[in-house]
């Protein structure tokens, strides 16, 4: 989970999923203005880590891919989101 | 952890909700068009067997079932073939996409219900209503005016359509161009 929670931009993936039922690839790059080869990497890590579920499809002649949010992956934000809270509360204490 | 400050957390925030009401806009668009054009040209093709059934003609009465038979399944199949998926299903789509399913299923039992008690000069006037409830309703749910505005066009228009219903379904059909029309209009002068 560390590791996952490590970079921003996977956060950002783990927040923009969590608000869809699913999301092909190029919707994620630009809303997070990511570019191709960052956010494929970003991807292996969740997908290894079990938060999301990668699904490559033909529309057309033309491939895409399609990411959802896997139930782990929704816990692991949700535990990352509460523990973020806990320690901003702390602070302002 | 530590690495994200406040102003990110708010940025963490807006993203989720705003993925949650987001859309594939020109996909929507797309299909929306499909199916309006689809549609009044399922009406202009009612309005002339409405005028045979009131005559009396039995087989044009029997003849709209097969007609509206033909029209939705043609449009799945042409939007299955042109427009397949969207680029995002957000949870808000998911919901109004099942309103509607909501909204079809009234508007069958409710003409159904009509046609039964022979109010046949209501029905373009009920499914007027109902289309405009289930676009307004869209318009609410993704914060779009335009939508609103189209929403209530649909349900004033359902008066005219009551009073001059023996045209009611050509009126219906005018009314699906005239929003196809005056949609993208708003659109564009926005995104300008």
């Amino acid at each position: 989970m560390t590791e996952i929670l490590k970079s921003k931009a996977r956060i950002d993936i783990l927040a923009l999923l969590s608000g869809v039922v699913e999301a092909e690839f190029q919707y994620i790059k630009k809303r997070l203005r990511l570019s191709d080869g960052n956010l494929s990497s970003h991807l292996t890590v969740l997908e290894k880590g079990g938060c999301v579920k990668i699904t490559k499809i033909f529309v057309g002649k033309k491939p895409k891919t399609y990411i959802r949010l896997t139930p782990k992956g929704e816990k692991t934000l949700v535990r990352y989101l509460d523990e973020l809270n806990s320690l901003m509360e702390k602070d302002t204490r | 952890m530590k690495h994200l400050g406040k102003r990110e957390i708010e940025e963490l925030k807006k993203l989720v909700t705003k993925s949650i009401r987001d859309k594939d806009l020109p996909y929507t668009r797309k299909v929306g068009r499909l199916w309006g054009i689809a549609t009044a040209i399922g009406f202009i093709c009612q309005q002339y067997f409405f005028s045979l059934a009131i005559e009396g003609d039995i087989a044009a009465r029997f003849s709209i079932y097969a007609l509206w038979a033909v029209v939705i399944a043609t449009t799945i199949l042409l939007q299955k073939r042109l427009y397949p998926k969207p680029e995002v299903v957000s949870y808000i789509s998911r919901f109004y996409s099942r309103f509607w399913v909501l909204v079809w299923t009234a508007m069958a039992i409710g003409v159904a219900l009509l046609v039964w008690q022979q109010q046949h000069c209501l029905i373009g006037a009920f499914i007027a209503v109902l289309v405009g409830v289930g676009i307004g309703a869209g318009g609410v749910l993704f914060g779009s005016s335009v939508q609103i505005t189209c929403g209530i066009i649909y349900m004033l228009a359902s008066l005219p359509i009551a009073y001059f219903w023996r045209e009611q379904f050509l009126i219906f059909a005018a009314l699906q161009i005239l929003v196809l029309v005056i949609g993208p209009l708003f659109w564009r002068a926005r995104e300008q």
